[in-house]
């Protein structure tokens, strides 16, 4: 008979895996379009989560209602950060294009947080559970609330995949990351891919941080540990590749839960990056990433 | 027309006057008494926990205010000099050193986080001065025996004994902990296995180590849930704001459905009530939390002096260890006003010797020699309270006090 805590840590571990999924394929998302680390997007993630607290405190409205929120939040900044510091980047004849909207994201990453300090505090808060108590299921039980969070991540991750395999801007996203110049020469508007690219990244990570907050909440630097964990995450499954960022999502969160509950959580961390250096040693472009 | 003589004899004059008048000026006429300075290196500005910091620093102009009115010390006037400890020890200890070398202080309200506090305890053996520390935590800063650095206020290694006491008081047996990898966790892990034998033989004590800063701890959860036979109490020993994660996570995992109640391990609830109960809801109901300060508990008259002066000031109460603070002060002033000297040796043998009311009772240093023992320039003559909520939203002072009976 599989034990209780068994089938416990994997559920877990999928809950977990799921939401990082949402996470690093935001951040995928732009890398494949716009070629760019996107250190903003832990602050996204905040972002998400401080906008599901601040409207269900505010308007005293449920958790599920106040969800929206993050998504939205997270896209207009998201929009709004790509117009104001990024756009340029790729519009004007700049040198190092790359380089220079990575450092523009990692101050604003850095700002951001501050601001968050500021505006809110730097105490930590907590968005309310969208629903409480447990399930039995079979000989273990898990919480309501996760099982919501594992619904709304599988849906969302669905719509996504419909999104980018059969609308007008997905097609036009895979035609900007498979070969740019193809794509702006067929007619397809690389500036507006880009910006709505990075807006839906941002969006996705803002989810994910809206969906978490009822269980970890959340505080100014919440970002940091998605954040590292996403680009472990696109790392491993292949840089730009949707496909590697979920499985890679899955990977981590399982192998993360299980170790921590069957050694210790101190070599879950450890274990991970030496998962990361294994693939990296023997398929430096990931488990799903192409080949130059 | 004036000869060269008598312009000689003109500029002596002057010169001989002004002598006369420079003399006069530097002996005759009484000039105001040096001020004493005590500097005070506390946080104030984040990431370090800046809101005590703030208060600390209030307390400590209060009392300068308070105590000037009455005429100073020794008749020479106070004056803080004030520095943020940052978290950095690198800076706090060049605080230490400018202090020392260029304001001449003679007394130091330490840093607030321990991470901080040690390393300028440590710095105060080459910038020396008389440091006073309440709440840094860490057993080293008195288990090192440094010659001028005195304790009014808890130790982790005394918290973990109370915790043992009110334990066996209840008569709880099994208790899982989840400790985080840093000397609050370590500190107070090993405190309790130290003070096992002593206090409670019986208690069977079970450690789950989590890392630092996470966001996740559902796997170390999940780990305590499924111990066979299951706990009876769970202790979370984490600093702020994880420990608001860990709790919110002990409530969605359901442990106060299957009955394991929380303790904490140290009095966070009371930091910020409202975080405390948006990550907690009804899941608050029955937690537990320690303190060493009680809406019950008396004050001397010295206390009522203090509260009165604080609430009139500041429009609110003052925590436990502002109490502490205040008694550092009064016990830095009362040796220079009876040794009638500011060295530092001088005051550091009184202090080690004085016997003076305090706020919340007789203040007295233990100063036990045995190396690497914290009972060294230590008060312990502090109560743990312990008090359990009984509804959601309930302030932290109104929950009822279990232990000591009230």
């Amino acid at each position: 008979m599989i034990p209780t805590l068994f089938l416990e840590v994997i559920l877990n571990g999928l809950v977990l895996g799921l939401i990082y999924a949402l996470m690093s394929i935001g951040l995928t998302l732009i890398f494949s379009i716009m070629r760019l680390s996107n250190f903003t997007h832990g602050e996204f993630y905040m972002i998400g989560g401080y906008a599901i607290y601040l409207t269900s405190s505010f308007l005293g409205i449920h958790s599920f209602l106040a969800l929206p929120s993050s998504l939205i939040a997270g896209f207009l900044v998201g929009i709004a950060i790509e117009k104001t510091f990024i756009e340029d980047a790729f519009k004007k004849a700049i040198e190092r294009p790359f380089e220079y909207a990575m450092l523009a994201t990692l101050s604003l990453s850095i700002l951001l947080q501050n601001l968050a300090k500021e505006i809110v505090g730097p105490f930590h808060h907590s968005a309310p559970l969208f629903v409480s108590g447990s399930v039995q299921i079979l000989a273990f039980t898990l919480s309501l609330n996760r099982l919501v969070i594992l619904v709304i991540t599988v849906v969302s991750l669905a719509g996504l995949y419909y999104f980018v395999a059969s609308t007008k801007t997905g097609r036009a996203w895979r035609a900007v990351s498979q070969n740019i110049r193809g794509a702006i020469i067929s007619g397809i508007d690389d500036a507006k891919a880009r910006l709505l690219a990075y807006g839906f990244g941002a969006a996705l990570a803002a989810l994910s941080g809206g969906l978490l907050s009822t269980v970890y909440g959340i505080w100014p630097n919440v970002g940091f540990t998605p954040l590292v964990l996403s680009f472990v995450i696109v790392t491993l499954g292949g840089l730009g590749s949707l496909k590697g960022a979920f499985i890679g999502a899955l990977i981590v969160g399982l192998a993360h839960s299980l170790i921590s509950s069957y050694f210790s959580p101190s070599y879950a961390d450890v274990a991970m990056y030496l998962i990361l250096l294994f693939v990296l040693v023997f398929r430096p472009t990931g488990l799903f990433g192409e080949k130059a | 027309m004036v000869s060269t003589k008598t312009i000689g004899v003109i500029v002596v004059a002057i010169i001989v006057i002004a002598a006369i008048a420079a003399v006069a000026y530097f002996t005759l006429i009484p000039k105001p008494k040096e001020k004493i300075k005590i500097g005070v290196i506390t946080p104030l500005s984040p990431p370090a926990d800046y809101i005590s910091g703030k208060e600390i620093l209030n307390t400590a102009q209060l009392f300068v205010e308070w105590r000037n009115k009455q005429g100073g010390v020794a008749g020479r006037e106070l004056e803080l000099v004030v520095a943020d400890q940052t978290l950095d020890p690198g800076v706090a200890i060049s605080h230490l050193q400018r202090m020392v070398t260029q304001d001449k202080i003679v007394g130091l309200i330490g840093p607030w986080e321990s991470l901080v506090a040690l390393p300028v305890a440590e710095a105060t053996e080459k910038f020396p001065t008389i440091m006073f520390c309440t709440f840094s935590w860490t057993d080293e800063i008195t288990a090192n025996h440094y010659k001028y650095v005195f304790r009014n206020g808890v130790f982790s290694s005394l918290t973990a004994r109370h915790a043992l006491e009110f334990f066996k008081a209840m008569g709880w047996k099994r208790i899982a902990l989840l400790i985080e990898e840093s000397p609050v966790g370590f500190n107070y892990r090993d405190a309790l296995l130290r003070w096992k034998g002593d206090v409670y033989p019986d208690v069977e004590l079970s450690f789950t180590t989590c890392a630092l800063g996470k966001a996740d701890y559902t796997p170390e959860l999940s780990k305590i849930k499924a111990m066979d036979p299951k706990p009876e109490i769970f202790i979370p020993m984490v600093n702020v704001p994880h420990v608001y994660v860990i709790a919110k996570q002990y409530v969605e995992l359901g442990f106060p459905e299957i009955g394991v109640k929380m303790f904490c391990g140290f009095d966070w609830p009371t930091y910020d009530p409202k975080t405390f109960w948006e990550a907690m809801g009804k899941g608050g109901i029955g937690v537990m939390f320690p303190s060493y300060y009680s809406p019950h508990m008396k004050l001397t008259k010295a206390g009522e002096e203090f509260l009165k002066l604080y609430k009139e000031k500041y429009g609110k109460d003052p925590f436990i260890a502002l109490f502490w603070y205040w008694d550092s002060l009064n016990i830095l002033c009362k040796a220079i006003e009876e040794t009638k000297s500011t060295n530092l040796d001088t005051l550091a043998k009184y202090i080690e010797n004085i016997e003076i009311e305090g706020t919340t009772g007789i203040v007295k240093f233990i100063n036990d020699p045995t190396p690497k023992q914290p009972l060294w320039h230590q008060w312990i003559g502090m109560t743990q309270y312990v008090f359990q909520f009984a509804e959601v939203g309930q302030e932290p002072y109104k929950a009822k006090q279990i232990y000591p009976a009230s």
